[in-house]
């Protein structure tokens, strides 16, 4: 996630120019139970979150959304397309290419 | 880093076919399950999970008597006299033999049970041998519960892999 709660309880009472100490008085709570959140020393249930962003008249929008994570698949897609044995052998092969051209590189570098 | 710090290359026949013939009941998980679902990561050992019911660590003593086991990492001269007793005392075994590193495990951090384990799995044959293999969702999570900078790659990797297989399978199917 890259808002935390806490960044989002703060920049959203200071657009509405609210205190600490009012917010929670509207949440029934004590000031320090709002700093506390705000400096992610606790993280707020998703629940008290969106009680939070009710008192200052927002809505909290959670959605899902597909990660990037940046595999290329195509490798994997054309694992697939073999069977389970000769994807072992395959990987097998490639790790026995792996292991004997390890270091190669260093080798080349010396005089 | 030379290619001797890899270990010797895995061959799988020999090692999953002593397991078979002796009639242990195994399921192959880590990196040679992953590489039978489709990943594309390679591995340097085979790891497989195993049932600890007494008549099968027998079975399994068999087993790893034939395949000729010593313990990996430990001093020559340390006893370690392969039986019932020794597996039933203990729980995960790393193993060097000549086939390449052998682990087999029993507590596995991400998995809750071996029925479970075995229950997910999928028959498939790797080098020959019809073997159970974990599922890619227990390998998600035995590879989160182990969550070495590896792993963390890996899960990204079986978690867009899982995701794949079940568009192309469809709904909430085990993968």
């Amino acid at each position: 996630m890259d808002l935390e709660p806490g960044r989002l309880l703060r920049e959203t009472r200071l657009r509405h120019g609210l205190s600490q100490q009012r917010l929670a008085r509207r949440a029934g709570t004590a000031q320090s139970a709002i700093s506390r959140i705000e400096q992610e020393r606790v993280s707020p249930t998703v629940q008290t979150l969106a009680e939070l962003l009710h008192l200052m008249g927002e809505e909290l929008v959670l959605e899902a959304g597909r990660r990037d994570t940046g595999v290329d698949l195509s490798l994997n897609r054309a694992n697939l397309e073999l069977t389970p044995e000769e994807r072992v052998q395959k990987g097998l092969e490639f790790a026995d290419f792996v292991r004997t051209n390890r270091g190669g590189e260093a080798s080349l570098q010396e005089p | 880093m030379t290619p001797e710090d890899l270990g010797r290359s895995l061959q799988a026949e020999p090692l999953l076919g002593a397991l078979k013939r002796h009639g242990v009941d195994f399921v192959v998980i880590g990196g040679v399950a992953g590489l039978a679902q489709g990943s594309s990561y390679p591995t340097y050992d085979l790891d497989v999970a195993y049932s600890r019911d007494p008549a099968n660590l027998s079975r399994l003593v068999d087993a790893l008597a034939e395949i000729g086991v010593t313990l990996r990492g430990a001093p020559p001269d340390l006893p370690f006299q392969l039986d019932v007793q020794t597996l039933g005392n203990g729980a995960n075994f790393t193993f060097d033999t000549e086939f390449g590193s052998f682990d087999v495990l029993s507590d596995i951090a991400g998995i809750k049970s071996y029925e479970e384990l075995r229950g997910a799995s999928r028959l498939k044959r790797i080098a020959g041998v019809d073997v159970r293999v974990a599922s890619l969702d227990d390998l998600i999570s035995m590879k989160r519960a182990a969550n070495r900078v590896k792993d963390q790659l890996m899960v990204v990797e079986y978690v867009e892999l899982a995701e794949e297989l079940r568009r192309r399978q469809g709904g909430d199917a085990d993968v």
